[in-house]
């Protein structure tokens, strides 16, 4: 090895070992994070089906109340911008929920030296004594947190896009765009993300001790908010197909 | 004795950092906790952010950022078929657009055949204008694209389709279409 190579491995070494200090701080912050984001990205496509429901609802009332002359005026109480600001408020509030019960018990993460063994406790313990939080709560924080990967793909994505379209053209741009998506994809997921699935279920190990019928049934009602959510992650914000588009 | 480090030690945590970097990223600049996070910082350093408000990080913030309609067209004479309506919409948005706005839109248009004078006519734009969504909407292969093609232009609604799935409407193209491409989705 070359003397530069040396100076050159030792730098990388030393950079690894501060890095490797400060883990204890970044990787929970991006744990949460990363669940945030697919909390998002589920919350925006619920957004649209409250509006839809919202327009439905609203078009029922309006046939309902154009019937008489008397309640016809009545067509006009509830707008479009009435009808996008309900759909919105009830995404965020949906959102700051959903961050608060699996976004936020990610900073607890407290990173041990074999995760493969503790992943496995986790798992035979929830098997052997079920309840619904050990059930539900760690598939939930996967999907959104699988929401949130392809989150983050698409805005690198299509940063570098705009950011390198005139240097590259378009396709160059769309190209490397792609590509580097492929790439923080495969790296937050192998990073990051399955460190999600660990920590939500130790969360929900340490809810269901002891077992009585009031911890198996605990967290009965924020999942029932959460569903609704993975649903909208796993089903409409995470395109497979999108990462090779 | 200090344990030997584990293969590919120094590769990992920077891929680690690199990833969590990312993460941090995406988590404060795009979602509302991370605008709400920025706000809070900002007012207790008293400093600026560029967070926007909470509604405007759904859907692509359509809903919250169109454009007031100050100039609206004289009412049709006749009933509008759905293709002639949406030419009204469009030369409704396009005159309502302040004349530096309308470089894209009115290039897309040239590209149509229909020129600026034929364009901003109030009494036939609406018709020039449909003519040109019709085109544009078999060369892009459906009106949401078409819509977007005549504000954002050919590079944007050629993003958006490439990046949104098959048959994606309005909302999800302008979704997946990154800030700083094209701040006209609006009025699409």
């Amino acid at each position: 090895m070359s003397p530069a190579q040396a100076s050159g491995g030792g730098f990388f070494d030393g950079v690894a070992g501060i890095l490797d200090k400060l883990r204890w701080a970044f990787v929970p912050l991006a744990m949460a994070a990363l669940v945030a984001v697919g909390v998002h990205a589920a919350a925006d496509v619920l957004d649209d089906q409250f509006l839809a429901l919202a327009d439905r609802a609203d078009a029922i009332f309006d046939g309902f109340v154009s019937r008489w002359e008397l309640t016809r005026p009545l067509v006009d109480l509830v707008d479009l911008e009435e009808r996008t600001w309900f759909a919105r408020a009830l995404a965020l509030s949906f959102e700051l929920f959903a961050d608060l019960v699996v976004a936020l018990p990610m900073l607890g993460y407290d990173e041990k030296l074999d995760e493969w063994r503790r992943l496995k406790e986790l798992l035979q313990r929830a098997g052997k004594r079920p309840t619904l939080l050990r059930v539900t709560r760690a598939p939930i924080a996967l999907a959104l947190c699988l929401a949130g990967v392809f989150g983050t793909r698409r805005l690198v994505s299509g940063q570098l896009f705009v950011s390198l379209r005139h240097l590259f053209g378009a396709g160059g741009a769309s190209g490397i765009g792609r590509i580097a998506g492929i790439l923080v994809f495969a790296v937050i997921a192998t990073s990051i993300a399955w460190r999600v699935f660990i920590r939500a279920l130790e969360y929900a190990d340490a809810r269901s001790e002891p077992r009585t019928p009031r911890t198996i049934l605990a967290g009965l009602v924020p999942t029932l908010f959460l569903l609704p959510l993975a649903w909208a992650a796993i089903f409409r914000a995470a395109h497979w197909s999108a990462l090779w588009r | 004795m200090i344990p030997p480090r584990p293969r590919f030690f120094g590769v990992r945590r920077v891929l680690d950092f690199a990833a969590a970097v990312l993460c941090i990223w995406a988590g404060l600049a795009h979602t509302p906790p991370g605008a709400l996070l920025r706000f809070t910082i900002a007012r207790l350093t008293n400093t600026h952010t560029s967070a926007r408000p909470l509604f405007a990080y759904y859907t692509g913030g359509i809903y919250e950022s169109a454009p007031a309609i100050t100039k609206p067209l004289p009412p049709p004479v006749h009933a509008l078929s759905a293709q002639d309506a949406l030419g009204a919409g469009a030369a409704i948005a396009l005159d309502n657009l302040e004349a530096a706005q309308r470089t894209v839109p009115l290039a897309m248009l040239a590209r149509e055949g229909v020129n600026e004078r034929e364009a901003l006519d109030p009494h036939a734009g609406p018709h020039h204008l449909s003519i040109a969504i019709t085109r544009l909407r078999d060369r892009y292969g459906s009106e949401d694209l078409a819509m977007l093609a005549l504000f954002c232009g050919d590079e944007s609604a050629r993003y958006a389709k490439e990046q949104a799935p098959a048959n994606a409407e309005l909302p999800q193209l302008v979704r997946v279409l990154p800030r700083g491409l094209c701040d006209r989705g609006p009025l699409a």
